[in-house]
Formats: structure tokens, sequence, C-alpha cells
């Protein structure tokens, strides 16, 4: 039966079918073939989706929104512009500031470089800077925001594989800082290099003056953050209120949009966020399946049989990861491997938190690595550039980060440090 | 014969609808959070306990509706990789084959979601919260949801095998997340 | 000869919980002494079903037997609630068994088999006492909840409870208790202590507990209909038989498992309060006026309910 649930999986999703139908195709003919009522599916569908923590999933999709429509994302920018000006290279270090801070929020890089790619790269270009090298800052540093807080990715995997959605985002901070680092430096050497322009330095009246008008931007991830491990709010409730303050902050401050178009902005959201649900509630049920099924413990036999050590484990994890990055985010990644993955990861020895970050970091390399990863098709219609121009731009970081994967990997401590410190360390 | 143009003037109405609805649904749902947030601090005396299960009720309601207009836009997300390689001939009726799987997944879907609600009914079945939600509203989202999605799914098949046109009808990826009708922002 | 007949039951409790125990034994004897004719799987842990879920599961014939707890399947046979009620309080276990193994359990039995379909296999078998555990505000009385986000297991019968002592209720479902604990969705539990231990709740931040008592949960053994009428009747007669014959063990052994488990929780700092026989006794005066409006919320029938009064007739 392992057979021809691969083989099933695999040929739908080469047929190019949407992933919630290959889920949910599997599920009901495995569900059938093990010989139990059909009804189950739509049952286990239902039941999975009856949950208040994966209600915070389409909450943080739709604050997203909002901000990408109500103008907080441009203010991000603006704000990180305020203080960088006078610097070489400016631009490119505004990139890497504001996409950390965007992505704070969103939690998908792809969004992330659509939303920063469509107001950054334009400027980056018109002030003389290379096409290629915008491109690639911008597909990059998306996904910074993937691993810092919150990210949908993180709390799409505390639902999938049970652990602490609070821990999961702090396990996040030090890694996504060690590479918003990394990536600073680097723009700023490469600019001084390549003697990029300088942005003027604005007098210290009109910066403080920006700052302040940029500042409301900056509520959103301090009411999730300060909600969440203030212990005021729950996961659920920080993603509503991260909703309802960007719509206010939108409507009433930036004005982005009118508030007569609230309910089709509103609509927007939630209609980015379902094409999430509907493959987490296929997800839900075919993993369901999957338990009982027994192909988890024939994994966990297959690499104890070939004495697979941790690492190459980790390498074939990996390998996994860079195919599939050429046609999926990765939330759609996730949702279609983790199901399987969750129930390996204790007999390995691996430490699901810490793996989360391993993970996801993966995913982002998946995801800009040559020569196709969804990033770089994203970035490539924004400015109508060939492929081939993205992954010139995107070559340095992704060397950087796979530098930065092979500390997160090795140095479990820079993940586990601040989780640990702040719940104390984890029993299972 | 079918009159295509009365059918879309008939449908943009009817997406009309399923958007305000759905963003009526969403807004409600907010309400709902802030409500059960602030009263908790504000009057704890009379703060709500099943706040999130009815912002589960409502934005299950509001995905449910809206997933029929990802059929339409192409918004679900897919690996067109291969599809895009294909002779533009044989990606047509890959499709054709894709919405064929829809349509029956979609059906079953509402069949079966169909007899959970029905069961619902015949039991009496409650959520075991103290609101005592009747749980047959909730399941009705997934027949309902998938109903409208098989009516495009079917649409959309009776495209690709009638109407078939290989230049607008392309396979490709489409971001199913860009917010329509508002312009890029400019920098300052 | 006929294939054998494969009964799927499902726990949403550890193999180590004393519910398991039970079911690893009691399948394990019936499989023995079927002579072939049953086969019988054990899903545990909540990896098929949760509780919350098993017993609609099992009406849509996803399995065939189950033991949910009375509180999951309140939705459905409003009459579980009954425990609930206040002139329940604080009662020992003798005292909850005497009513539910006679004719007031027997009535909601004839609900089950009706609602859900389930043929209930005996008596029902103990998890134990019910208190309030917690994390960060010390627990003295009843007062001490006040204000606090306290998790029940279920039902609305719980939720008043939580209401009628000012503590603001939230329903959760046992597997999802540590992960809800830690992300502070609520700071209090309604638990039992052995629950509490398997679960290493001390792990999740709970320091005090007041054992009130405030019920005795059972949980109920059921097959399903359609299933049973497939066994002949001395498949049938194996079934209860066996049940029957080992419920006292069981029960047994869950009572033991209680006691071990403060012993255990202490051992982790947990401080325990025991209100006196008397706080028990007053608490549960206050409650009673309140008793006939919840039955009627709860939507209780008045058979039970004046069953379950006429066992303590100088309340
Ligand atoms: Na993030
Ligand atoms: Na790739």
């Amino acid at each position: 039966m392992g057979y021809l649930f691969f083989a099933l999986f695999f040929g739908l999703l080469a047929a190019g079918m949407p992933i919630f139908l290959v889920l949910g195709t599997c599920a009901a003919a495995l569900f059938f073939a093990s010989g139990h009522e059909l009804v189950g599916v739509a049952q286990t569908i239902c039941n999975d989706m009856n949950s208040s923590t994966l209600m915070a999933l389409p909450l943080f999709v739709m604050a997203s929104a909002f901000m990408r429509s109500g103008g907080i994302a441009t203010a991000l920018v603006n704000l990180a512009g305020v203080w960088l000006g006078g610097v070489r290279g400016s631009l490119g270090l505004i990139t890497v500031v504001s996409c950390t801070l965007f992505a704070a929020i969103c939690g998908s890089s792809v969004a992330t470089a659509l939303a920063m790619g469509s107001i950054l790269v334009p400027a980056m270009i018109e002030r003389g800077y290379p096409r290629s090298f915008a491109l690639g800052v911008v597909g990059a540093s998306g996904t910074i925001g993937i691993v810092v807080p919150p990210s949908l990715a993180l709390l799409l995997y505390g639902i999938v594989t049970e652990q602490s959605v609070p821990r999961l985002f702090l396990a996040g901070i030090l890694p996504g800082l060690l590479q918003a680092v990394v990536f600073f430096l680097w723009v700023m050497y490469y600019a001084r290099k390549h003697n990029f322009p300088i942005e003027p330095k604005r007098p210290v009246a009109e910066r403080v003056q920006m700052t302040i008008r940029g500042l409301p931007s900056l509520i959103v991830p301090v009411v999730v953050l300060v909600g969440i491990y203030g212990g005021f709010v729950t996961v659920t409730e920080a993603a509503a209120l991260a909703a309802i303050t960007s719509l206010l902050v939108s409507l009433l401050f930036y004005k982005g949009f009118r508030w007569t178009k609230t309910l089709d902005v509103v609509a927007d959201g939630i209609r980015s966020a379902a094409a999430i649900m509907l493959i987490v509630a296929t997800a839900l049920a075919l993993g369901h399946w999957v338990t009982e099924s027994g192909i988890p413990e024939k994994l966990v036999q297959f690499t104890v049989d070939h004495e697979f050590s941790r690492w190459q484990f980790l390498l074939a994890i990996n390998v996994l990861l860079l195919v599939i990055g050429c046609f999926l985010e990765v939330i759609a990644t996730l949702l279609l491997i983790m199901p399987l993955l969750a129930p390996v990861l204790k007999p390995l020895g691996i430490d699901p938190v810490h793996f989360s970050i391993i993970f996801t970091h993966n995913m982002e390399i998946g995801l800009i690595h040559p020569p196709v990863g969804l990033n770089l098709f994203v970035l490539s219609t924004i400015v109508a550039a060939p492929i081939s121009e993205v992954i010139k731009g995107v070559f340095p970081f992704l060397v950087l980060l796979i530098i930065c994967l092979g500390i997160i990997t090795y140095v479990p401590e820079l993940t586990m440090w601040l989780p640990n410190y702040v719940f104390g360390p984890a029993t299972h | 014969m079918l009159n295509r143009s009365k059918l879309q003037s008939f449908m943009k109405f009817w997406d009309s609808i399923e958007q305000k609805l759905v963003g009526f649904l969403g807004i409600f749902a907010l309400a709902v959070a802030l409500w059960q947030v602030i009263g908790r601090y504000a009057t704890p005396d009379h703060a709500i306990s099943f706040a999130e299960e009815i912002i589960v009720y409502l934005m299950i309601w509001a995905v449910m509706i809206v997933s029929s207009q990802l059929v339409k836009r192409d918004g679900h997300v897919r690996p067109d990789l291969v599809l895009r390689i294909l002779p533009i001939q044989v990606a047509r009726w890959v499709e054709v084959f894709n919405c064929l799987v829809a349509i029956i997944f979609c059906g079953g879907m509402v069949w079966y979601g169909s007899s959970i609600v029905e069961t619902a009914i015949m039991i009496d079945e409650v959520s075991s919260s103290d609101l005592q939600f009747p749980m047959w509203i909730y399941y009705l989202a997934l027949p309902v949801g998938t109903g409208l999605m098989t009516v495009r799914y079917i649409a959309k098949l009776i495209d690709y095998i009638a109407f078939y046109d290989a230049g607008t009808m392309k396979p490709g990826h489409v971001l199913h997340d860009n917010v329509d009708g508002l312009e890029t922002p400019k920098l300052n | 000869a006929d294939e054998p007949l494969l009964i799927r039951c499902s726990l949403d409790t550890a193999p180590s919980h004393g519910r398991n125990k039970a079911f690893q034994d009691y399948l394990a004897k019936l499989e023995a002494q079927s002579g072939g004719r049953i086969k019988t799987k054990l899903y545990e842990s909540g990896q098929l079903f949760k509780d919350l879920e098993v017993a609609k599961a099992m009406l849509q014939n996803q399995v065939e037997m189950a033991c949910p707890g009375s509180w999951v399947i309140t939705g459905i046979v409003p009459d579980a609630d009954a425990f609930q009620l206040p002139v329940l309080y604080g009662r020992t276990a003798d005292e909850v068994h005497k009513i539910f193994d006679n004719e007031a359990g027997k009535l909601i039995n004839a609900k089950i088999a009706e609602k859900l379909r389930g043929q209930v296999l005996g008596p029902w078998i103990d998890l134990g006492y019910e208190n309030w555990y917690s994390t960060k505000t010390p627990l003295t009385s009843l007062d001490s909840v006040k204000g606090l986000k306290v998790r029940n297991s279920g039902g609305p019968g719980q939720a008043w409870r939580a209401k009628f002592v000012g503590a603001i209720p939230n329903t959760t479902a046992w597997p999802s208790v540590p992960l809800s604990l830690s992300q502070g969705v609520f700071d209090t539990l309604v638990s039992t202590n052995e629950s509490l231990v398997t679960a290493q709740l001390w792990d999740a931040g709970v320091k005090y507990a007041y054992e009130d008592h405030q019920f005795f949960a059972m949980y109920i053994p059921m097959i399903s209909t359609t299933f049973w009428s497939k066994l002949t009747p001395d498949l049938q007669k194996l079934v209860t038989g066996i049940w029957a014959e080992n419920i006292p063990t069981y029960r047994a052994h869950m009572a033991e498992a209680q006691t071990k488990a403060r012993t255990t929780l202490e051992a982790h700092n947990i401080k325990f309060v025991d209100p006196s026989a008397e706080q028990l006794a007053a608490d549960r005066k206050r409650m009673m006026p309140e008793q006939e409006s919840l039955a009627k919320e709860l939507k209780l029938s008045p058979d039970v309910v004046k069953l379950i009064n006429a066992g303590f007739p100088s309340a």
C-alpha cells in the first residue's frame, strides 16, 4: 500500500493538481483501501478544522493582507530609510531591514518578496543599482521573515507536530537575527566594493518627524509579541489583534484604502488564507490516515535498517526540500511533508523545536535555489527580468544562507537557548 | 443554446455577493475576538468564554465560501511546473483530467458532508462547551463550500472542453495573495 | 472458517493510563477466549480519534468500540452531564457508583443506545475524582478560583460550575491540554491526579491543587450496535461477561493509580489543599438552589434527576 500511496501522491502532484486535491484524493483513496467508511474523510476534515489554534493562521494572513494594501508596508520601508541615509548602498540595507520587519508579521517569504519587491526593486533600479543585485537582495531578505516571529510556517509546524507555538517563535529569533546581520554586512561590503549610490542624509528634525509617522507601522509586531509573551492573550487572540490593529492603522493612519473598501480587503485577506486552510484541512486528514497506516514506523525501520545517521537523514531531507522548493511555497511543502516526517523525528533523536528552524531554513534555500525555485519566478515577474539574472543576483546570498544553515544545524544552542531560557527546558 | 453573456453577468453578481458575505463574516469574527480580549480585562464577570468557538465557525464558513473564488481564479496552490513544460494541447487535457478529479472529490465531499449534517441533526449534536452550538450549522459549511467549488470546476471543465483558448488559458501560477484593485504604493 | 470479526477500539489516553491498561487486558482476554472468532486492535494516545470525536466515529462505523468519558458525549446525550449536579458535589466513589451502577445508569445507557447506537458493555469504568489545579494562583477554597481561566473536559455542566465560582470556563480536549496550558489558553484546569501525572503537568507549570472531588469522573465503555448485532449470542455473552468479571479489578487499579498519583504530584512540589467535610457540605449547600435551573439548562431528563436526588434523601 505504501507504493500505491507514493505513486498516487507524486503522480497527482506532477499533473499540476491543486495541493488540497492531491492530499484529499490520497487521503480518500487510502482511507477506502484500508477498509474505512469514506464519510470519515469528511468528518476528519470537519473535526480538524474545528480548532481555535488553527484560526490564528487565517487571522495572520488577513493581517498581512491589510498591511500590504493599507500602506503599512511602505511606511516600514520609509521608516528604515530615515536612519540609513548617508550610508553607501543604503537602499540595499533598507531592503534587508524592512524585509525582516515586514516578514515579521507576514510569515510568507514569497508574499514578502512580492510586497517589498514591488516597492523596492523599481526604487533601486531608478537609483542606478544593478538589476540583478536589486532582485537578489529582495529575494534573499524575504527568507528571514519565515523564522522571525510571528511566522505562519512555524505556527503550522506547531500545529502539525504538536509543539508549543510560543516556544517555536522564540526559537526562530536568534537564527533570524544571525541571517539578518550576515546579509546586512554583506550588502555593506558589496556596496562599498561596487561604489553604490548614497542616499541623502536628512536633517534631524525631518528624521524625527518621519520616525513618528512611521511608528504606527510597528504597532503590529509589538502587539503580537507583547501580547503572547506577556501572557495577556493566546496565539489566536494575538493573531486577531494583529489583524485588527493593521486594519485600523491602515484605515485611520496611512489611509491605504478607503473605509468603503474594507469588506473587499477583508474578503481578499480571507481568500489568501483559504488557499492555505484547505491544504491544512486535507493535510491533517491525510496525516490521520498516515498514522494509522504504519508508514512512519516503516520509515523509521528503513532508516534504522540502513543505519542512517542523523546527519545523513537531515541531508536526505535537505535534498527532498530542494526538489520540492522548485514548485512549492514553504507552507504548502510543510503541510505536504511534515505529517509524514513528524512521527519519525523523536525515534531518530532529533529535537522537534531545533528541527523546525532547520526545516524552514532548508525550505527557504529551496525557494531561491537555481535552476528553479518559486521565489525566483516571483521576482522575475516583478520587473519582467529573465530568471538567469535573478539567479545571478541571488547567488551570493544563497552561499551565505547555506553557511547560516550549517551554523543553525550544528550549533543547536543558537536555536534552543532562548526558548529554554524563557520556558525552561522542554521535557518530552 | 446557453446565453453566455447573461450567464456571465449573473456570475459577476454572484461573485460580488460571495465577496461581501465573506468580508462581513471576517469583520464579525474580528469583532468577536476584540470583544473577548477587552471583555476579559474590562468586565471579567461578564467575559464570554466561547468567543474562540464562534470565531472558528465564522472563519470556516468564510473560508469555505471564498474557496470557490480560488477555483475561478486558479488561485489554489499547485505545482504547475510540468504543465508549463508540456505542449499546450497536452496540458489542456491534463487540465481536463484535473477538473474531473476535482469534481469527483468535491462532489464526494458534498455527499458525505451532507450525511454528516444529517447525522448531526438526527442526534441533536451540540458543541460540548457551554455555548451548546448546534453542530450541523458548522458542518454545513463543508457541503456548501465544496458544492460551490463543484459548480466552478464544472464551469471550468466546460471551458476547457468547449471554449478552449490557448492564448488566455495557459496554466500558470497565480499568486494567491494578490489583492485586487489596489495600486502598488510609492516610496516617499 | 469465517473471517474473524475485527474490533477497532480507540482511546485518546497514553498506554500507561489506567483506562488503556484495562482495555489492553480486556481486549486480549476477549480475543483469547473467542477462539479466534474475534480479533481486536487498540489505537491509543488519540492516534486515531480524540475522545471528543470517537462517539461520532463509532456511529459512522469508523471504530467498533470506544470508551469516551461521560463529559465528551454530553453534546449528544445531555443526561451524561448529570455528574455535575450540585447534589453530587464532593461525594465519594461508593456513593456515585451506587447511583450510576443502578437505575440512573441504565436510563443513560438506554439513551446512548438510542442516540449513539452504542451498546454499553456493563458497569462504567472510573477515572477518579476531579479537582482544581492551577499554575500561578494558590488554591485554598472555591473563592481562589475567581477570575481564573479554567479548563474543563467538556459539557455545559462543568462550565456552569466555573461560572458559579466566578471563573471563566474553557473546554479543551485532553490531548491538547499541555500545549494549551503552555500557550496561556487557561491557567487553571479541572482534572484528576492521575491525568496530571501521565501528562507531567508540573513541567507545564502546575503548582497548586484544591482536592474538592467536585465530581467523580467515569468513562462509558460501548460497542457499536451494528457490530453487536453481527455477534452470535454466545459471543455477545462473552463480550459483556468478560467486562463484568473484570470491572472490579479495573476500578481498583484506577483508584490505586489516583492515590499513587497524588504522592507523585506532591513529590513534584505541587501543594495540595483538602477541604473538610463541613466545607464541602457548605459549598454543596451553596450550589443546591441552582440545581433545578441547571438541570433544565443541561437538558437533563427529569427521571434521571429524580433518581439521583433519591440517592441522597438528606440533601
Ligand atoms: Na515572520
Ligand atoms: Na529549488
